[in-house]
């Protein structure tokens, strides 16, 4: 599981756009926006995004003048891995 | 899933804190969000998805979704336990890979045995499935179609099957995989009571002083009734338990006194014990005269394998198992070979170990529980050997009383509830009923509304009719069935001889082959249409346990994608099949007013069944939460309601009485009931004045199966397994499960936590027998039978010992197939399958 | 192994992030404060981080160990590391991390011949001596086994079945009918290989693998557990006493060496008929 907290500054005056572009990208939740432009969004790995993409793509949207990552928690995902056993058959025996 | 939501708003909690703070920004209000989230949880109740115990969970919904479950503190079966299966429950239905969507086999658009699966409407999966089953049953008869269900069907699911086969389609090719699990039970019920399921309730765990497990790893298998039976041990003054099996396993923990016995010699203990009450005078004069009958049954039967096996050949009563009264000095002098030395020998268990067996039964102070399951089911002599123990128990006198109990335990959540009620099995029909009694079958016919004739006997015109599982991978292969509906259960993992019977079957071209499950398992990688299914409180469903107890619940979440429930593809499927095109001319004229309907129109929507309106709102619980019932809503008709009412009507108004059940809505208020409730009341002893009111006043014990009120004692002696070790194949294999996992693995594997607890299905083994292969604890080792290999590692420092001369392998692992290896033997009255003996080598891989 | 693959690709990907968010940061001061954050939640290495099997004590082995990577080359199963810059652990040391990736306990030790130095002391042959650590049941409130569930994962993966962890079973209070079946380590017998450790199914394992001197607490070198003593020795240590005799009612006996006062079983309750009845007595008379 990887959740990221990143700070992101708008361009003066593109504060809409860059609203209306953040809330279209896969994974991306705004918790807050400040009258000067900044952002506070979570990035979190979404079904067809995976986090690390994402967090480089802030910087490419519209509207955005920099994201910067201030936060990165990263957990462990291998516990769901197995989900896919049936359809990988001949996976190896412990730890093999 | 709950803790990894709660874990994920935490952490984006943490996010957004770290990075207003980084940034300098005050952020306004405690939490964000995302936090917030935690809208109220709607708590209702169900019955646990797995074993045949029947504990109650309590599911917490919210947003549509099972978020979280707990134990049901107000259940009297669990109070508030649950095993580490259950513990899991919430995650059942959230594997990654739910099949959504029906997927039929084609190529160049066309539905093509050979081809890849791609996704197909419910309109063309059944419009393709009609045609190939209505061209079947018309070329083939009545065997040339078939439906494998299952013991995890719901009652109503069971029902609707039983109407669809025998009365739609006037098949009697109806099975459940409760034929691999509870047949031998059903068998040796029927012949010593006359009437199935145990006589006794999960009370007897705290009523007895004695506990004797037979080929019942009740520590792993019945998690919970084992905690009780612990318990007992642990605070009753006096009390033990005995423990019987192949291998030592983690009963033997426990144990008072283990027995590791050599494979298919429990026929012979049994008979020891019957020896030795005799010997010793300390039978129940009284109750043997009062309420038995002693009678033998046909020795040198055969092991169910195909005729032209040598070993069926060579059997002079191939199959037989017609009773014939004897005295009691006949029966006296059948045990009297099995001496205490002749059985030592034998068993190769110690002599003193056998004699404190047979003292604690002959004991008329000690009351005893025998509890068994697959151990004495799964058995090429599984009737004898159940009916052996009832011997003991009738000999005694110790039966039909609190605390004094042969307990047949279940393996499936409603093995009893459907399968054995419902009766979905090709010979039987509900409560009880038989199809070669033309009585019992023109009642059903009466109850259903369809003319005489309507069920078709064991022989018909058209041949024989009745096809037991085993019989109907045969038949696939030989191609005298054509058509397969496999429903609730994953035949192709669990059938023994997969590569010799099975696969060939399935895969044969002649075949069409469906599955409906929730997720895609091996048996639903060999079909030619899979039907997405919803599973488990993704429908309203009804239950019923080992002790008679039946428990419903209510529509708890809705199922994924176009997945539609069992019950709901049985009755959607019979708005397909016209009348004409699968009854003949003859029948119909019994009744033109049935010309040109569907079997919908005859089966369900008859009056009967359909007569409980359905609206949204329905179902409600007595907190006013309301439930979906996605089936009611699309027929139109309270569906279940329905279903259940009419089944009902078997209990009441057939021949055979003893299977009384509540009217519906009270199962929704209460945690079960036992039955026969009779105005009210559950009965939780039968066959015992006061306790069954199907006794009366001064009869004191009756067993009202039987015309005169007498149970069989039935005499039967240790005949040796159908395949043991010799010098190529030169050890035992049996298989059987684990604790953490389910049957087959499809749900409990895909519970990470559960597959990383255990991921693979390892071979337990002696460490003398590992040596002398030069292998050891963790060795990659191949595992050959005369059917098939596989390979795994292998495992001596485990939980299952087992003696020099044995092997033990888990059969959830989809990654090894155990049935590639397993003999399709079974039991010749039964027709059970023996999965625990057969001959194996093992070398290094 | 999936898991191992699965947790470097994840490493390498983060690292590609924070590269190249550094790029776009505004400020070089914040990226600082982004890498101090980050690392607060990962979790602390040296905690869960094992060192292989006969490991000198931890001094001892960093004085030892050279680093040279052999007994990592040497597992079969893949479990061993080589720590990495960063990751706590003194740098190109070998350790494993239980709850991912626990010893297997292979029954020829490969890893410890392969040691050069004897920071892995070659005299370990039987692999039930190693004390790699030592497991924990850390949380007895979340452990469901200890709520009377049905889970003895930690007891049934325990390679030392039945010695380093045992149930010790207890009648349920609270439900009045079951048991529990609560896992007690046993550190005469646990080698810390965090078999159990991996496969406790909590979210957070409730059973942890500890360095042994923070999870073992040690009795006063004053004190012994009689009891343990006698066992050890095979016999009391002080001759035990002559029989006992005692005045006592008839139908009371007295069993000296625990059980105490036993008064003979009362007699069923009557409930057959009078025939019945009278056979009982004279089968308890005599």
């Amino acid at each position: 599981m990887n959740i990221a907290g990143v700070l992101i500054h708008a361009y003066p005056g593109a504060t809409e756009t860059a609203r209306a572009a953040l809330q279209t990208l896969e994974g991306v939740e705004l918790h807050h926006e400040t009258p000067d432009g900044r952002f506070i969004v979570t990035v979190e790995d979404g079904e067809n995004a995976c986090c690390d993409d994402t967090i480089l793509a802030l910087a490419n949207t519209p509207g955005v003048a920099s994201a910067a990552l201030v936060y990165h928690s990263f957990e462990s995902e291998n516990l769901n891995a197995s989900a896919e056993l049936a359809a990988t058959p001949a996976s190896p025996i412990r730890g093999a | 899933m709950t803790q990894s939501v709660s874990r994920r708003n935490f952490l984006k909690t943490s996010a957004v804190a770290a990075t207003a703070s980084a940034a300098g920004i005050s952020l306004p209000g405690a939490l964000p969000a995302a936090a917030q989230k935690t809208d109220a949880i709607r708590w209702d109740k169900a019955p646990c998805r797995f074993c045949g115990t029947g504990c109650s969970v309590l599911l917490g919904v919210n947003n549509g979704k099972v978020v979280a479950t707990q134990g049901d503190p107000d259940a009297p079966v669990n109070r508030g336990l649950n095993c580490i299966k259950g513990y899991f429950l919430a995650k059942i239905m959230y594997g990654k890979d739910r099949l959504t969507k029906p997927l039929l086999r084609k190529k160049d658009g066309k539905y093509d045995k050979s081809g890849e699966f791609e996704e197909v409407s419910w309109d063309e999966a059944f419009d393709i499935m009609a045609e190939k089953w209505v061209a079947a049953r018309k070329a083939k008869g009545p065997k040339g179609v078939g439906m494998f269900g299952s013991g995890q069907w719901t009652v109503w699911e069971g029902y609707a099957a039983q109407k669809l086969l025998k009365a739609g389609f006037r098949s009697n090719s109806l099975e459940p995989n409760a034929r691999h699990c509870m047949a031998s039970a059903v068998g040796a019920f029927m012949r010593a009571f006359g009437i199935d399921e145990p006589m006794g309730c999960y009370d007897d765990l705290e009523h007895a002083d004695v506990f004797v497990l037979w080929g019942a790893n009740m520590a792993e298998m019945h998690p919970i009734l084992w905690s009780r039976l612990t318990n007992t041990r642990l605070t009753k003054k006096g009390s033990e338990v005995h423990v019987l099996s192949t291998f030592e396993n983690r009963n033997f923990e426990l144990a008072d006194n283990g027995m590791v016995f050599e494979p298919q010699t429990d026929l012979a203990i049994a008979n020891y014990i019957a020896n030795y009450i005799i010997q010793n005078k300390a039978y129940n004069k009284d109750f043997l005269d009062g309420h038995v009958n002693f009678t033998k049954t046909p020795t040198d039967i055969g092991y169910g394998l195909r005729g032209t096996d040598p070993r069926e050949k060579a059997a002079t009563n191939r199959g037989k198992g017609k009773l014939s009264k004897i005295s009691f000095e006949d029966y006296a002098k059948s045990v009297e070979p099995y001496t205490l030395e002749y059985t030592a020998k034998l068993t190769k268990v110690p002599a003193e170990k056998l004699e404190k067996l047979a003292k604690a039964y002959a004991d008329p102070k000690k009351k005893v529980s025998s509890y068994w399951t697959m151990g004495f089911n799964q058995h090429t002599r599984g009737v004898w050997v159940n009916g052996l123990v009832y011997n003991i128990h009738l000999l005694m006198g110790k039966i039909a009383e609190p605390g004094n109990s042969p307990f047949s335990l279940t393996g499936q959540p409603s093995a009893c509830g459907t399968a054995r009620e419902v009766g979905t099995f090709t010979h039987r029909l509900p409560a009880d009923l038989v199809v070669k009694n033309p009585k019992h079958r023109a009642f059903a016919e009466k109850i259903w509304k369809l003319p005489e004739g309507t069920v078709p006997g064991p022989k018909t015109s058209e041949g024989k009719t009745l096809i037991h599982a085993v019989a109907m991978h045969r038949a696939l292969k030989d191609g005298k069935m054509n058509c397969f509906w496999v429903m609730c259960n994953n035949n192709m993992q669990a059938a023994a001889n997969m590569n010799g019977e099975s696969w060939p079957g399935w895969r044969n071209p002649d075949n069409f082959i469906t599955v409906s499950d929730p997720y895609p398992t091996v048996s639903a990688i060999a079909a030619d249409l899979i039907l997405p299914t919803a599973m488990w409180t993704e429908k309203e469903g009804a239950y019923g346990n080992a002790e008679r107890r039946t428990q419903f619940w209510r529509e708890q979440v809705s199922p994924p994608g176009e997945s539609k429930s069992d019950v709901w593809q049985i009755v959607e499927f019979s708005k397909r099949i016209k009348v004409e095109d699968v009854w003949d001319a003859e029948l119909l004229d019994k009744m033109p007013e049935h010309k040109g309907k569907t079997l919908y129109e005859v089966l369900y929507a008859n009056g009967q069944v359909d007569k409980f309106p359905y609206q949204k709102g329905t179902v409600k619980d007595d907190r006013g939460n309301e439930y979906n019932n996605h089936e009611s809503e699309d027929f139109g008709f309270y569906l279940q309601k329905g279903l259940f009412e009419e089944y009902r009507r078997f209990q009441y108004e057939g021949p055979k009485k003893g299977h009384e059940m509540a009217e519906y809505e009270a199962y929704h208020k209460s945690r079960g009931l036992r039955w026969p409730v009779i105005d009210g009341k559950e009965t939780l002893w039968r066959f015992r004045e006061g306790y069954d009111p199907h006794v009366a006043k001064g009869e004191g014990v009756k067993f009202y199966g039987k015309p005169d009120g007498r149970a069989n004692i039935i005499t039967a002696p240790y005949e040796p397994a159908a395949e043991p070790p010799d010098k190529e194949y030169d050890l035992w294999l049996c298989t059987g499960r684990v604790l953490e996992h389910w049957h087959s693995g499809s749900m409990t594997q895909r519970v990470p936590e559960l597959h990383r607890a255990v991921p693979d299905a390892v071979l337990f083994m002696n460490a003398k027998d590992a040596k002398k292969r030069k292998l050891r604890d963790g060795s990659k080792c191949k595992i050959q039978t005369r059917r098939g290999e596989l390979v795994t590692r292998v495992e001596t420092r485990g939980r299952n010992k087992p003696p020099e001369g044995l092997v033990f392998i888990a059969w959830f692992d989809a990654n090894r197939l155990v049935n590639k290896l397993t003999l399709d033997q079974t039991d010749p009255l039964s027709k059970e399958t023996d999965y625990k003996k057969c001959a194996c080598k093992v070398m290094k891989a | 192994m999936p898991t191992g693959k699965h947790a470097k690709g994840k490493t390498v990907s983060r690292r590609r992030v924070l590269s190249d968010a550094a790029k776009t940061a505004c400020g070089v001061a914040l990226f600082g404060l982004a890498v101090g954050l980050y690392a607060r939640p990962s979790r602390s290495l040296p905690a869960d981080a094992v060192r292989p099997p006969g490991a000198l004590p931890e001094k001892d082995f960093l004085g030892a160990c050279v680093r040279c990577g052999l007994c990592v080359r040497d597992c079969p199963y893949d479990i061993l590391k080589l720590a990495e810059l960063g990751e706590g652990v003194a740098t190109g040391t070998p350790y494993f991390t239980a709850r991912s990736g626990p010893c297997e306990m292979c029954t020829d030790i490969p890893c410890v011949p392969a040691c050069p130095t004897g920071a892995l002391d070659h005299t370990l042959t039987d692999i039930t001596k190693a004390r790699m650590g030592l497991a924990v049941l850390i949380d007895q409130e979340s452990c469901i086994a200890f709520q009377g569930l049905r889970c003895e994962v930690c007891f049934n993966v325990c390679p030392v079945r039945g010695k380093a962890i045992k149930l010790e079973y207890r009648p349920n209070k609270r439900s009045g009918k079951h048991a529990v079946f609560p896992p007690v380590v046993y550190s005469d017998d646990c080698t810390g290989c965090g078999l159990c450790e991996k496969a406790c199914i909590l979210e957070e394992a409730a059973i942890k693998v500890m360095p042994i001197r923070l999870a073992k607490g040690e009795l006063g070198r004053h004190y012994r557990l009689g009891w343990e003593q006698k066992q050890k020795a095979g016999d009391a240590l002080v001759t035990p006493d002559p029989e006992h005799k005692y005045n006592l009612p008839e139908g009371l006996r007295y069993d000296h060496s625990g059980r105490g006062l036993i008064a003979d079983e009362p007699a069923a309750p009557r409930t057959g008929s009078a025939l019945d009845t009278l056979r009982k007595g004279i089968r308890e008379a005599r």
